[in-house]
């Protein structure tokens, strides 16, 4: 456990005392005869950067598809902010996705026909901001990511960290509370990984979202406040 | 070589056993090319149809003999309730009389043989009334070597008193060819046919041949990685792709014989084809089946090609390069090269290098649309910037791949421009022959002509039985003594005569010589066939009138012409039994035209009735014309299931992008929006370029076969919603294909 981990008090199950910004309990996920999620919980607090980490196929990424309101849990309850996830419509759930979180993704997975910087604008054009005003916003938000000269590169033309820290900015240009990231230096070198963690644990404090970040990477895992370890479906403090 | 044929084999278990995403792409380049094989090779026996109903045609054409020919015939033909009841009146005058094709005797008087399609139309209900016109016995059918289709309505009658209505003297049936499918506005619409109908279905083959072929990249990338060299990886991509084409060219074929069948049961507006005339000719049937597996590896080593295929994965250029203007253009201009000396040469269509030279204009021009529709998009994309985030998306994905749907997109576009430049043809080929086909019937008038009627006033006859014929209202009729006479007699009522010519004082046995210049003069001997006899020393000479409005009938009555009433020809032992009638009809009576012509049978059943005014036209025109919509109709629909088959599989391609979107939280809407404007706005720029290509195509072969130009834009009108409802239906019913690849549970497979 880390300094900072120790301050904060986490409980044995991973809980913070309070102030939950998300609270995932006992969720289960099945997919066929596989169970993805067997009783996993996780809690969030607001600013807080959380990694789970575990081995491959241990249910990491479909915690944080539950949490996310991407999946819907079979049984257990996501709450955020204090409104269940799972009583919300899908519209609604899209709409919390457009407003208050935030995705990075394993290969970054920008828009491949979008250039760099249209790709960060577009979270805030689908939020209804203006073309001109998301354009202002992505580019300070590419600045801040050390990406600014791949603006106006496709992302067929730049390279996999430049792409990962686009993803970056994308994922931080609306602001969110929360930002899920899903193995996001899983497909770049040591160096390269670095940068972007630092980058985006380093913005996410600036603005004060929360992080949920998937990785099996303990050198990553390093950045976060507290660990969550997930194996066979059930979540454990580190 | 053992080398290569493995990795051939290993290309088509890849195809096969690649799991359920491989045989999925299998499944829908094989039903594409399936379809468009099939239909090749329905258009591959075009000129077998065409040489066979040619050689049917042909068959029944009669070869006239001299006066001494054993058989006589008398065209008959009649339209019934718009279709065209094609018959001969024969009547043997020698013991060992020619038979019609199909025929194994020659009918007695009162008796018919009919075709099969007759005989089920004269058994129906609907046919009862033509049942009562023909007023025969059918005794027997005609074989099929006499017919031109198995819906042709054909009869052969016997006749007892043909000679009375001038016939042919027929020597024997059967002459080399038939010019009902020649001249050049034919061959230049059979051309445009052929080639507007064919190469959209060439293009479609293409594109259904390159479904997946993205993934099959991504496949090769992996192969390269365990030590394929580039040559090596070709064959294997070779493979994949002939797994699907060769699938569907073998269940084409098979589409092919099952459809046959079926293509002798359509009946487009009056043609019908016999299955066994369905064949397509041999070396196009081969080309067929070798071309299409060809260029399908052929199109998948250009796709690689296009994609370079590392060992670390497909490596492809983030923008695609802008394409060039100058090459694009070499197709249309040179295709307009070599129509425009055929201006004012129509003549050289009849030679096969006229013809090759024509052909090939309309296919570079027609591929001109094609080549010049990616540019065009591209070029219009190029400068749209601004817009809603749906529009921004469709055209920053039409900037980065056309892809399948814009060359889907060339196959409708291409289709339009050929069927719009046939329309325009044919609205002007349409124009031309409306003035060259005399309109001598109307709804509300019949004239019948050449009624043969054994009686002492045979135009008294006629006029009574049709005026108590229900739903006539007024009779004019006059009886003559011979088609081609040497003194021409027109016999009728005072009442009646009066009206054709300027006559006071009739009464009795008036006779009148018509004009004042005629030779013909009052107590001169006069020969009319067998019968001598003196003009009347009372014959006054009279003008003759201009005959009008129901008097139309009796054209102008000739200069010399001898005008009797009844009482007076039969004084003069003169016989005048053939009779033309103007008859007027009540618009208001239902079933007035077939009642009076239900009279006018049992008077003569070999009487010459106008066609029905509403069915005159230049037949060959019309089916030509209906085969051109149905094979566009047609052309469009496969074309439609394919766009539709090219969206779902772009689709499928981008579920992870799709997924990655919702995740964000976009809005359905959005993407529908987006996938709407992606498919519209190449379709849109598609169809302006049509219709100026087909237009200006169409003003150039008008020229060529010496037309006025003549547009009929309702039918462009038509033609080009037709394939924007094509592509609205496409997307409409992508659009559960859109939902489904949201949600954002598609996240799970990374």
């Amino acid at each position: 456990m880390s300094a900072s981990q120790a301050a904060r008090g986490a409980t044995a199950s991973g809980r913070p005392r309070d102030g939950n910004l998300i609270s995932c309990t006992n969720l289960t996920k099945r997919f066929g005869s596989t169970a993805a999620l067997d009783g996993a919980s996780l809690d969030l607090a607001a600013g807080e950067v959380v990694a789970v980490m575990g081995p491959s196929g241990s249910g990491k990424s479909t915690l944080l598809h539950c949490a996310a309101g991407i999946l819907v849990p079979d049984t257990g309850e996501v709450v955020f902010d204090a409104e269940q996830i799972g009583h919300m419509s899908d519209r609604r759930r899209s709409e919390l996705r457009r407003t208050e979180f935030g995705f990075v993704f394993q290969f970054g997975r920008l828009v491949p026909e979008l250039s760099c910087a249209e790709n960060v604008s577009l979270p805030l054009r689908l939020s209804g901001v203006g073309r001109a005003e998301a354009a202002r916003r992505a580019d300070e938000w590419l600045q801040r990511l050390e990406v600014h000269e791949v603006g106006r590169s496709l992302p067929g033309e730049i390279s996999g960290g430049q792409g990962q820290r686009v993803a970056v900015a994308r994922a931080l240009v609306t602001r969110p509370r929360v930002v899920f990231a899903d193995e996001p230096t899983g497909a770049l070198d040591s160096l390269n990984g670095e940068r972007v963690m630092q980058l985006l644990t380093a913005a996410a404090r600036d603005t004060a979202a929360a992080v949920v970040l998937v990785t099996h990477e303990p050198r990553v895992a390093a950045y976060a406040d507290r660990e969550v370890v997930v194996r066979d479906g059930k979540t454990r403090a580190s | 070589m053992r080398r290569a044929w493995t990795e051939l084999r290993l290309g088509v278990r890849l195809a096969f056993r690649g799991g359920a995403d491989a045989r999925w792409r299998v499944a829908l380049t094989a039903v594409g090319v399936t379809l468009g094989v099939a239909l090749l090779l329905v258009g591959a026996s075009v000129p077998n149809i065409v040489s066979a109903h040619n050689a049917r045609v042909a068959a029944a054409n009669v070869d006239a003999g001299d006066a001494h020919a054993p058989l006589l015939g008398l065209w008959d033909l009649t339209s019934y309730r718009g279709k065209t009841v094609t018959g001969m009146a024969l009547q043997a005058v020698d013991r060992d009389p020619p038979l019609p094709p199909g025929l194994n005797r020659i009918p007695g008087p009162g008796q018919m043989f009919v075709s099969l399609a007759l005989r089920d139309l004269l058994r129906s209900p609907a046919g009862a009334e033509l049942d009562r016109w023909l007023h025969a016995r059918i005794v027997g059918t005609i074989g099929q070597s006499g017919l031109t289709g198995p819906d042709d309505l054909r009869l052969y009658r016997g006749a007892s008193d043909l000679r009375a209505h001038s016939p042919m003297a027929i020597k024997s049936f059967g002459s080399p060819e038939s010019d009902e499918f020649s001249g050049p506005l034919v061959t230049m619409l059979v051309i445009l046919m052929s080639v507007g109908l064919l190469l959209p279905i060439a293009v479609f083959v293409a594109t259904a041949s390159r479904f997946g072929s993205d993934q099959r990249n991504v496949r090769l990338a992996a192969i390269r990685l365990i030590g394929a060299d580039r040559i090596g990886t070709a064959r294997i991509a070779a493979g994949e792709a002939l797994s699907g084409t060769v699938l569907g060219v073998a269940c084409g074929c098979l589409l092919f014989l099952a459809l046959r069948p079926l293509i002798s049961q359509l009946d487009i507006a009056g043609i019908s084809v016999f299955s066994s005339d369905v064949r397509p000719a041999a070396w196009l049937a081969v080309l067929i089946v070798l071309l299409v597996p060809a260029a399908s590896v052929a199109l998948a080593l250009l796709a690689t090609r296009h994609a370079a295929i590392e060992p670390l994965g497909v490596s492809r250029r983030g923008a695609e390069p802008r394409r060039r203007l100058a090459w694009r253009l070499v197709t249309p201009i040179l295709g307009f090269l070599l129509l425009l000396p055929l201006i004012g040469a129509s003549h050289r269509l009849g030679s096969t290098i006229g013809q090759v030279q024509a052909s090939a204009g309309v296919v570079l021009v027609l591929v001109g649309v094609s080549a010049l529709l990616p540019w065009f998009v591209e070029a219009a994309v190029r400068r749209t910037e601004a817009g809603p985030l749906p529009w921004l998306l469709a055209v920053r994905r039409l900037r980065a791949d056309h892809g399948t749907s814009g060359r889907v997109v060339s196959a409708i576009a291409l289709t339009v421009a050929g069927a719009i430049a046939l329309q325009t043809v044919f609205n002007a080929a349409d124009a031309q022959s409306s003035t060259r086909v005399p309109v001598n019937s109307t709804p509300t008038a019949l004239y019948p002509s050449g009624m043969l009627v054994r009686a002492s006033d045979p135009a008294s006859v006629v006029t009574r039985q049709l005026r108590s014929t229900r739903g006539v209202e007024d009779v004019v009729a006059i009886a003559t003594n011979d088609l081609n006479p040497q003194v021409p007699v027109s016999v009728a009522s005072c009442r009646n005569l009066e009206l054709i010519a300027n006559i006071s004082g009739c009464a009795g046995r008036s006779a009148y010589i018509v004009s004042a210049e005629s030779g013909l003069r009052g107590g001169q001997a006069v020969r009319v066939g067998g019968h001598r006899f003196r003009v009347p020393e009372s014959a006054h000479r009279v003008a003759s009138r201009q005959l009008t409005g129901k008097l139309a009938f009796a054209g102008s009555i000739p200069t010399g012409a001898l005008l009797l009433t009844p009482s007076a020809a039969a004084h003069l032992g003169i016989t005048a039994d053939l009779v033309d009638a103007g008859v007027t009809l009540n618009p208001r009576v239902p079933g007035a035209r077939d009642n009076a012509i239900t009279t006018i049978a049992r008077l003569d059943p070999l009487a010459d009735i106008p066609n029905d005014p509403t069915t005159i036209g230049n037949h060959v025109l019309q089916q030509l014309q209906n085969v051109l919509f149905a094979g566009a109709t047609a052309v469009l629909l496969v074309i439609g299931g394919s766009l539709l088959v090219a969206v779902a599989e772009q689709l499928r391609e981008r579920r992870r992008v799709l997924a990655v979107l919702a995740a964000f939280g976009t809005r359905p809407s959005t993407i529908a929006w987006s996938v709407l404007w992606q498919n519209a706005l190449p379709v849109a720029l598609g169809l302006t370029l049509a219709v100026v290509m087909g237009v200006g195509l169409g003003d150039v072969l008008m020229h060529i076969i010496g037309l006025q130009a003549s547009f009929d834009w309702g039918a462009i009108a038509l033609l080009t919603a037709a394939a924007a409802l094509v592509v609205a239906t496409v997307t409409g019913v992508t659009l559960p294909i859109v939902w489904r690849q949201m949600r954002p549970e598609a996240l799970r497979v990374e």
